[in-house]
């Protein structure tokens, strides 16, 4: 048996009948592979893509915490010639080699670029699938601060156990105008403490009595109540230790970082052991006309259990 | 124990801070905490006076010969 090339295996003249469906499985598996869009690289390390290696039909894969280079071929290229490069671990990938047109030759987690070769111009073209896709992204704290218990930032989560306050610092960025965040509670230390929100900057909780304005509405059955009023604080549902099933907020945080009042748009939702479920909706802002970076969680009274996660509103 | 744990995620690995209180923050709790415990306060005398004002309510209509059924057609969820 004999391969070509791009690593293909087939049957020359010479083979043994007997040899044949050893070479055949390969074919097949060969063939397999390709269908499925691979054979599929996976480098640790900076690497140096071959010719053969695109002629055998490879994506390049890289998987390290730290950054490093895929090396494009610069020589026997024709035109046509295709590179699918991307990147799973954490470590920023680089792409180099020969003459490269496009933007974007680093990749982030979870991305990857396509480079296309030119003959008329000896060139490869970085082809970014989209750089700014719509939607939703994951916003990893620059820090953040709990008071009691512990709490740990992974992945883009904020878990947190037994704090009676949780603050996460630059998470509301030029990079975008809006933010969700969605926070799970799944203990408490009290019953009936209410949760309580502030907006920061630098660190520092905003505290500025009356500068809360918000309204609720809450419903605990077929019938709904609604208040009105200002504080030093944006307060937004009720903690309870004998939630039968996890308590959720939603916040939508409007133009947190802009030199503007931040709208606070919120939704909680909580059902009691005794079956009784409960929702609320609070809307409202804070009356000053400047930036924040991030925000602060807390009950009135006790601890919490749980975790958060801040999304980004992509702009465009 | 420290009040407060700072986690730094821009160092690899993260640094964390164990400190107490600023004297701002400390101020803040307390003020927290007080307002809290008024807003308990008036939320127990709140719960107390409608219970007060349920029970005269309940004995005015007796006082009238009204019976428990005849008050809780009239006010539906007076009587427990």
């Amino acid at each position: 048996m004999a391969t070509t090339t791009g690593g293909t295996p087939y049957v020359t003249s010479s083979d043994l009948v007997a040899n044949y469906p050893t070479a055949s499985l390969s074919l097949a598996n060969r063939t397999d592979v390709v269908a499925s869009g691979g054979p599929v690289l996976v480098k640790t390390s900076g690497y140096t893509i071959t010719i053969a290696d695109i002629l055998a039909g490879n994506k390049f894969l890289y998987n390290s915490a730290s950054p490093g280079t895929f090396t494009l071929p610069t020589s026997s290229l024709v035109d046509g010639m295709v590179i699918d490069v991307s990147q799973i671990g954490a470590g920023a990938l680089t792409v180099s080699g020969g003459t490269i047109v496009g933007t974007t030759v680093t990749t982030a987690q979870y991305q990857g670029l396509r480079f296309v070769y030119v003959a008329s111009g000896t060139t490869w073209y970085s082809i970014a699938p989209n750089a700014t896709p719509p939607g939703l992204a994951i916003i990893t704290p620059t820090s953040i601060a709990n008071s009691g218990g512990s709490a740990s930032a992974s992945g883009g989560q904020i878990t947190f156990t037994g704090v009676s306050s949780i603050s996460l610092n630059g998470v509301f960025t030029s990079t975008y105008d809006n933010y969700r965040v969605t926070l799970r509670i799944s203990a408490t230390s009290t019953s009936d403490a209410f949760m309580r929100n502030r907006l920061r900057v630098g660190g520092v909780d905003n505290s500025t009595a009356n500068s809360y304005y918000q309204t609720s509405l809450y419903s605990g059955g077929s019938s709904a109540s609604g208040n009105s009023g200002t504080g030093d604080n944006l307060l937004a549902g009720i903690t309870n230790s004998t939630y039968a099933t996890s308590a959720s907020w939603i916040y939508d945080f409007v133009s947190p970082a802009l030199a503007s009042q931040t709208m606070i748009n919120a939704h909680t939702f909580y059902t009691l052991t005794s079956g009784a479920r409960y929702l609320e909706l609070v809307d409202g802002y804070h009356n000053a006309t400047s930036a924040f970076d991030g925000f602060t969680m807390y009950p009135s009274t006790g601890t919490i259990t749980g975790n958060i996660r801040v999304y980004g509103y992509k702009n465009s | 124990m420290a009040d407060v744990t700072e986690t730094d995620y821009t160092t690899d690995p993260p640094t964390i801070i164990e400190r107490d209180f600023t004297p701002a923050e400390a101020a803040q709790r307390e003020a927290d905490a007080k307002a809290n415990a008024a807003a308990e306060k008036a939320k127990a005398k709140a719960e107390a006076d409608a219970a007060a004002a349920r029970t005269a309510a309940i004995a005015h209509a007796k006082s009238l010969g009204f019976t428990d059924e005849m008050i809780s057609v009239m006010y539906p969820g007076l009587v427990a």
